[in-house]
C-alpha cells in the first residue's frame, strides 16, 4: 500500500515537472510571437523578410532583416567550412588512431577549449585577430572586424562540441564492424570510409545540425567581431551584422513598444524558427539510427 | 613442405608484461581442419589472432619468433596481404548492414574488382561453398541483418571466402548459435576442408572432436600438445591433456 502511495506521487512529480518544462517552452514561443507579429502591424512581411534596408533608428525608418539574415548566413556558413573538414580530421585521429596518451592530451586540450567564455574569444578577436587579418591580407581587409574574423573565432567555439560528437558516432560502430572489413584485408582507411563513417552517419548529421545551431545562436562573439555593418557581405572579408549581434546590440537602447522593438522580436522568433527545424531534424535522424 | 601452410618458430606473445603464448612451435597442415582447445584464457584466441595480425590493433601487444605462410615470414609482411590470404570468422556474427551482396563483394571490391558481371559470379561462388545460395538467391538486394544468426554466420562465412583465402579462421564460430544452425556450420567446415585450411578455436571439445583432424591443446600459454585427434584422443602423452579431456567428459 505504501509503496503504491510512494510510486503514484513520485509519478505526479514527474509529470509535473515534464509539464512545467513544456509550459515554460511554449511559454517562451507565445510570448516572443506574440510581440514579434505585431511588427506586421507596421512592416509588411516581405519586406521585413526580403529587403536588406535596416535602418531602425532613421526617420523614415526600415526594418528589411536581409542583410542580418546574409550576416548570421555568412558566418554559419563559414564557420562549418573550417570547422567541419578540421573537425573530422581531428575525430577520426581521436577515434581510430590515437594512442592513449596523444588521445587523453588532446581531449583535454577541447576541453579547455569548450570552456572559454564567448567574451575572451571575442575579445581575442578583436585585439589579435583583426591586426592578424589587416596584415596578412592587406589588399583585401579594409576592416579587422569581419566575417573571416567571426568564423575563426566561432570555429574555436564550435570544434570542441563537433569532434566530441563526431568521435563518439565513431566510437558507436561496432568494434567486430570494423575487424571484419580489416580482416578481409582492407586497410585503415578504406575501413573508415566505407564501414566507420557510413555506419556513423546519422551521428554526424547530428553533429553537425547541433555544432550549427549552437553557433548561428551565439551572440557575444559576433557582436564583438564580425564588424556590426548591415551589409549583405560579397566577400569573407565584409564586416556583418548577423541576427544575434543586432538584438544584443539594439534591445537595451530600443523604445518599449516601438516598430523597432517589435522587429527586434520578430528576429527573434526567426531565429528560433531556424533552430526549432535544426533540433526536429536532428531528432528525427536520431530516431531512424534504431534501424 | 607440400601439405604444410603454416610453419611456426618459437612464437611468443606479450600484452604489455603478460606472456600470452610461450614458445610455440609447430606445423600446421594444409586443407585439414585444425582444432584450437584449452580452458578460458589459455592463449587460443590469441594464437588465432596472431596467424592473421588480428592483434596488430591492440597497442601494448608484442611478438617474437616466426611464422612461415607457404614459406613467407607473415609477421613482418603487409599485413593486408596477409589478411587477404588468411580470412577470419567471428564468434558473433557480424554481416554488415548491407546487402546480402554488398556484404559478399565488399571483399574483392576493396582488392580492386570492378566489373559487375565478376562480383556477380563471385557472390554466387562464396554463397553457395558456404551454403548459403539457395536460400537466399532471391533475396540478394535485402539487408543481410534480416536473415537468422545461423544464416548470419554462414554470410560471414562467404565474405570471408569472397577473397579466395588460402587459410580460415574460425574463432568460436558456432557459440552464439542454436544447435541445428551449429550442426549446418559444421557440415560446411568439413565440405570446406576439401579446399581450405580450417583453424578453429571452440569452447566446445565435442565439437571440436567431431569435425577436427588435428588438435592443439593449449594451456596457459603453451602448446602442451598437437597431434591427430584421433592419437590425442585415445593416446594423449602429456597428463595434462588427459586431465583435461577427462574433465569435461566425466
Amino acid at each position: 500500500m505504501r509503496r503504491k502511495r510512494v510510486e503514484l506521487s513520485a509519478k505526479v512529480l514527474v509529470t509535473f515537472a515534464a509539464l512545467l518544462t513544456s509550459i515554460i517552452v511554449f511559454g517562451i514561443f507565445y510570448f516572443l510571437i506574440s510581440d514579434g507579429v505585431r511588427v506586421f502591424g507596421r512592416v509588411s512581411p516581405k519586406d521585413f523578410l526580403f529587403s536588406a534596408r535596416w535602418y531602425p533608428t532613421y526617420e523614415d525608418a526600415e526594418f528589411g532583416i536581409l542583410a542580418l539574415l546574409a550576416g548570421t548566413l555568412s558566418v554559419t556558413g563559414l564557420t562549418l567550412v573550417i570547422a567541419i573538414p578540421l573537425g573530422f580530421v581531428c575525430a577520426i585521429f581521436l577515434a581510430e588512431f590515437s594512442g592513449r596518451k596523444s588521445h587523453d592530451a588532446i581531449k583535454y586540450i577541447f576541453e579547455l577549449m569548450a570552456g572559454i567564455p564567448s567574451v575572451v574569444l571575442g575579445s581575442f578577436g578583436l585585439k589579435y585577430v583583426s591586426r592578424w587579418l589587416m596584415e596578412h591580407f592587406p589588399l583585401h581587409v579594409w576592416t579587422g572586424l569581419n566575417v573571416m574574423n567571426a568564423s575563426l573565432m566561432l570555429s574555436i567555439l564550435a570544434m570542441p562540441y563537433f569532434v566530441t560528437l563526431v568521435e563518439d558516432a565513431l566510437r558507436a560502430v561496432p568494434r567486430d564492424q570494423k575487424e571484419a572489413s580489416l580482416a578481409l584485408g582492407a586497410n585503415m582507411t578504406g575501413t573508415i570510409f566505407r564501414i566507420l563513417l557510413p555506419q556513423a552517419r546519422s551521428g554526424i548529421l547530428n553533429a553537425i545540425i547541433l555544432g550549427t545551431n549552437r553557433v548561428i545562436g551565439e551572440t557575444m562573439v559576433v557582436l564583438m567581431v564580425a564588424g556590426g555593418a548591415t551589409m549583405v557581405p560579397s566577400t569573407i572579408f565584409d564586416p556583418v551584422r548577423p541576427l544575434t549581434s543586432a538584438i544584443a546590440g539594439e534591445m537595451g537602447e530600443v523604445e518599449l513598444g516601438s516598430t523597432h522593438y517589435f522587429a527586434l522580436f520578430m528576429i527573434g522568433v526567426v531565429l528560433l524558427a531556424i533552430s526549432t527545424v535544426f533540433t526536429l531534424i536532428a531528432m528525427k535522424l536520431k530516431r531512424s539510427k534504431g534501424k | 613442405m607440400e601439405d604444410t601452410i603454416f610453419v611456426i618458430d618459437e612464437l611468443n606473445v606479450f600484452y604489455g608484461e603478460k606472456h600470452a603464448l610461450k614458445d610455440v612451435t609447430c606445423e600446421i597442415p594444409r586443407r585439414k581442419v585444425t582444432a584450437v582447445v584449452g580452458p578460458s584464457g589459455c592463449g587460443k584466441s590469441t594464437f588465432l589472432r596472431v596467424l592473421n595480425r588480428m592483434n596488430d590493433l591492440i597497442p601494448t601487444y608484442r611478438h617474437t619468433g616466426s611464422i612461415k605462410l607457404l614459406g613467407k615470414e607473415t609477421l613482418t609482411m603487409d599485413a593486408v596481404s596477409l589478411r587477404k590470404q588468411v580470412g577470419m570468422v567471428f564468434q558473433k556474427p557480424n554481416p554488415f548492414p548491407k546487402t546480402i551482396q554488398d556484404n559478399v563483394t565488399y571483399g574483392p571490391r576493396i582488392h580492386g574488382v570492378k566489373n559487375r558481371q565478376r562480383l556477380k559470379e563471385i557472390a554466387e561462388r562464396s554463397l553457395k561453398q558456404a551454403a548459403l545460395w539457395d536460400e537466399v538467391k532471391d533475396e540478394l538486394k535485402k539487408n543481410a541483418l534480416n536473415l537468422s544468426g545461423g544464416q548470419q554466420q554462414r554470410l560471414c562465412i562467404a565474405r570471408a571466402l569472397s577473397v579466395e583465402p588460402e587459410v580460415l579462421l574460425l574463432d568460436e564460430p558456432t557459440s552464439a548459435l542454436d544447435p541445428i544452425a551449429t550442426q549446418k556450420i559444421e557440415k560446411l567446415i568439413e565440405e570446406l576442408s576439401e579446399r581450405y585450411t580450417i583453424i578453429i578455436v571452440t569452447h566446445n571439445l565435442q565439437q571440436a572432436l567431431r569435425i577436427s583432424d588435428y588438435l592443439m591443446f593449449f594451456y596457459v600459454g603453451e602448446l602442451v600438445e598437437f597431434d591427430t585427434t584421433e592419437k590425442i584422443t585415445t593416446n594423449p602423452s602429456d597428463p595434462r591433456t588427459s586431465d583435461y579431456l577427462r574433465g569435461i567428459f566425466s
